[in-house]
């Protein structure tokens, strides 16, 4: 789960949390220039594909990967 | 610092050739209000309705209701320093209040092509019937100003307007007391008591998040709030202010600043059960769990520095708010300071799933103040104080939801007050 509340998603019963941006935008961020916005998108994405296949104890919470700007998918 | 806050009883109201007060009657001249707020650019049009004490009326999308105060001698009127008064300081000398009369603000806003959670949110209050239980007002006379909004005004601008608009009908109303002998007198003091007694504070939380749902202190929008401390006094006198447009169930309205049962209850065993040790101010609804701990943090260490053996938390709003709330009991807690938390629950229509959005081991005293999410009933009132219809559902865009009838309402949260932020209500819960 992407969340801005990663306790608050551990308490609801998610194991696998990763450290989303705001309440209001947990999987991206509007105040940023496109460019920098989809790296972060990006960023989030590989790090929650990371938390899957993570074997774990008991439930953590994951940052999303630091990808630059103008990174690719691949 | 020490109030005296005079009561004058109010048992009827009505419109004449002026306003005055006379043995719990209370006149209005229309045209008096009218001449204070007509002429905001914000307003096409303006109606001034009146209900009277326990009357079968169905008031419709209320953005706030306040209560008449005014400071006798001040030109200003004293109160609401930071919007209609100077920033002076208040809660102090005499304050002269109506009792049994609140000012509400209502009409619908244009939600000029916004969606989802932060849109004016419509709803409902009831003056007579089931609907009393779940409001904090009780069977006592309304003056209903109802805008019609102009086209070219942003929402702050509505905002401001509504707001001004209130507190200006308040103070002209609580004018007409002036001079009168009151009909009940309180003295409000947090005189040390002279034997140690455990000190309590009050953690009160409230909502600011943008045009909508805004609170403010001496004037000031608490959107960026730390926590900070205010004095119980402050309160009478409007030093804390709703605002916003329209409102949800949770809404606390200037009347429940004015008169919130916490305040009252936590002087009422002053000096003999506990010694009240004040007000800490916070705002919930951070957007980062790390400024969710921030704030946890930061009244934890004013419980703390105030010398508080114990705290009450009341909430402002709904949802995630709670964490601020949470947190902050669990390092209170930590220290040795005992926490109580009054809150709404969620936990489904039949009231069997996980109540709170987020709780902490510590938090283990709770009073419940009923469900959020229990449908209820409430029957057709024989006046509607506004539209025949609300919009509900912003999420999806908006449906309109007949109310001139008998309603049913599948959550509590179009009906202004139920959510029962403060204890005011007559709701709760029963453990089966």
């Amino acid at each position: 789960m992407i969340s801005a509340l990663g306790p608050v998603a551990i308490e609801l019963g998610a194991n696998r949390v990763v450290r989303g941006v705001k309440i209001p935008h947990p999987c991206g961020d509007p105040t940023l220039d496109p460019s920098r916005d989809r790296a972060l998108r990006l960023g989030l994405v590989r790090g929650a594909l990371r938390a899957l296949v993570t074997p774990l104890e008991k439930a953590a919470i994951f940052e999303g990967e630091r990808v630059p700007p103008g990174g690719s998918a691949a | 610092m020490r109030l005296e806050l005079r009561t004058h009883d109010v048992r009827s109201v009505a419109f004449g050739e002026r306003t005055t007060l006379r043995g719990g009657a209370l006149t209005v001249r229309k045209q008096d209000l009218l001449d204070l707020i007509v002429s905001d650019p914000a307003f096409a049009a303006v109606q001034v309705e009146l209900v009277s004490a326990g009357e079968s009326a169905r008031i419709t999308q209320v953005s706030d209701v306040i209560e008449p105060r005014v400071k006798p001698g001040s030109g200003s009127g004293g109160v609401f320093p930071g919007l209609l008064a100077p920033v002076d300081p208040v809660g102090r000398g005499t304050t002269d209040r109506l009792r049994g009369v609140a000012v509400v603000t209502a009409g619908e806003v244009p939600w000029k092509g916004e969606k989802g959670l932060f849109v004016a949110h419509d709803n409902i209050v009831d003056t007579s019937g089931p609907g009393l239980d779940r409001q904090p007002y009780g069977a006592i006379c309304f003056l209903v100003l109802r805008f019609t909004f102009a086209d070219g005004v942003d929402h702050e601008g509505y905002e401001r307007a509504v707001l001004l608009a209130g507190q200006k009908a308040a103070r002209a109303l609580a004018l007409a007391a002036q001079g009168h002998e009151p009909d009940e007198v309180a003295l409000y003091e947090l005189k040390r008591p002279e034997r140690p007694l455990p000190r309590v504070a009050y953690a009160y939380q409230v909502q600011s998040q943008g045009v909508f749902m805004r609170s403010r202190l001496n004037g000031q929008v608490l959107d960026q709030l730390m926590p900070t401390l205010v004095h119980p006094n402050e309160l009478a006198d409007g030093a804390l202010t709703s605002g916003g447009l329209g409102g949800h169930a949770s809404k606390m309205t200037t009347w429940m600043h004015q008169n919130n049962p916490i305040v009252e209850g936590m002087y009422a065993r002053h000096g003999t059960e506990w010694d009240f040790a004040g007000i800490i101010l916070h705002r919930g609804h951070y957007y980062l769990y790390e400024d969710k701990q921030r704030v946890g943090l930061r009244i934890a260490e004013m419980t703390d520095l105030l010398g508080a053996a114990g705290a009450v938390f009341t909430l402002g709003g709904a949802g995630n708010n709670i964490t601020e709330a949470m947190l902050a009991i669990q390092e209170c807690e930590r220290r040795g300071i005992r926490t109580v938390l009054l809150t709404w629950e969620h936990g489904g229509a039949d009231g069997t799933d996980y109540p709170l959005p987020f709780a902490v081991p510590e938090a283990a005293a709770i009073v419940s103040t009923g469900s959020f999410d229990e449908a209820f009933d409430l029957p057709r009132m024989e006046r509607v104080v506004g539209d025949a219809s609300i919009r509900v559902r912003p999420e999806i865009g908006g449906v309109r939801l007949p109310v001139d009838g008998a309603v049913r309402l599948e959550r509590a949260n179009s009906y202004a007050g139920a959510g029962n932020p403060l204890g005011f209500q007559r709701t709760g819960c029963v453990e089966r």
